[in-house]
């Protein structure tokens, strides 16, 4: 059992850092190429966890093979927009100005039920909202709905607003970044005041605090701290 | 451009340690398929004591190689032909069956370059 063990660390953390290499961290976005691969490490890494009569280098080698098959499809992908093309596709427009491309519709082998299902996921329940719908190479559906049936802006009712900095994590868990406070332009004593002000004494009371450049701060005390 | 030039390194040399694997374990069955060949000549001719000396210095040699081998290949294989090494050098030590050896270390001959030949990247392998 211990063989297993130490098997099942050393491939999980060789595909952990293998995928980790290769930049991808949200598996909803992969493209088919990188879901195939995700899909055959997964089968690959699983034989040798659990049969100790085959070699850990038969997962091994396989799965570093195809991270580095991977990487190197990947780099080429940036390079060529044809060999782009080739390997992940067009993105198809679906709905061209408020009209249904029925070709497209069947090219991507996608039913109405199927398209309404998307656009109402994404809260367009009418159809008659929605002026562009892409199916992305991902095969996630992008939506740009008609200016008309679009949120009104702040812009379009020519009000000036501020415009909100990026918070950063200056505390997280009770634990103070002093490098993230520091790369805000705040000190010590600026955080000794931010907690006093709040009735804290210390940053091991904070759950979470944040701050931006124009220093708004957000700050969550832990449950049982006053 | 790093990643690509890395990835191609690692490729390449996955495939030279693929190809020096290929040699060293022909090196090793070609090995003991000559020790094996010799002691079944020896069990035709009914010196016992000489054709076990040489199966002994084969099960040695197999031995010998066992990091390399359970690393690299799978572990039935590699415990089957330790089991007909077994079973040979009980047949030469007790009963000394002239016929019985001879097919125990015919079937370890075969066992052995069965071994080797999977490693190879033939079209008969590959599909």
């Amino acid at each position: 059992m211990s063989v297993v063990l130490i098997r099942t660390v050393v491939l999980y953390l060789l595909i952990v850092i293998g995928l980790r290499l290769m930049g991808k961290r949200q598996l909803g976005e992969l493209e088919p190429a990188e879901l195939t691969l995700a899909l055959i490490i997964a089968d690959l890494a699983s034989v040798p966890m659990q049969a100790n009569g085959i070699p850990l280098l038969s997962g091994v080698i396989p799965i570093a093979t195809l991270l580095c098959l991977s990487t190197i499809l990947s780099v080429l992908c940036t390079k060529s927009i044809r060999f782009r093309t080739l390997l992940c596709g067009r993105p198809s427009v679906i709905i061209e100005d408020g009209v249904i491309a029925e070709r497209e519709l069947r090219r991507n082998r996608l039913t109405v039920d199927e398209l309404l299902e998307e656009l109402r996921i994404q809260g367009y329940a009418e159809l008659s909202a929605v002026k562009f719908a892409i199916l992305e190479t991902n095969g996630q559906l992008s939506v740009l709905p008609f200016t008309a049936q679009s949120p009104t802006t702040p812009a379009q009712m020519k009000i000036k607003v501020e415009e909100p900095g990026l918070p950063t994590i200056i505390i997280s868990d009770g634990r103070l970044l002093i490098r993230s406070m520091r790369d805000q332009g705040r000190d010590e004593t600026w955080l000794a005041r931010q907690l006093s002000a709040r009735g804290l004494s210390s940053p091991e009371e904070v759950f979470l605090m944040t701050v931006d450049r124009r220093g708004n701060v957000f700050c969550v005390p832990k449950e049982g701290v006053k | 451009m790093k990643r690509l030039y890395i990835s191609v390194a690692i490729l390449f040399l996955l495939a030279v340690l693929s190809a020096i694997h290929i040699i060293c374990l022909r090196n090793l069955t070609d090995g003991l398929i000559t020790q094996l060949n010799a002691a079944a000549e020896y069990v035709t001719e009914e010196n016992w004591p000489r054709a076990q000396s040489i199966l002994s210095a084969a099960m040695e040699e197999w031995e010998s190689r066992a990091l390399f081998l359970h690393t690299t290949l799978y572990h039935d294989e590699i415990d089957a032909i330790r089991s007909s090494l077994w079973e040979a050098s009980a047949f030469l030590g007790s009963s000394q069956d002239k016929g019985e050896c001879l097919a125990v270390i015919a079937r370890l001959i075969n066992q052995l370059e069965l071994l080797a030949e999977e490693e190879i990247p033939s079209v008969q392998n590959l599909l």
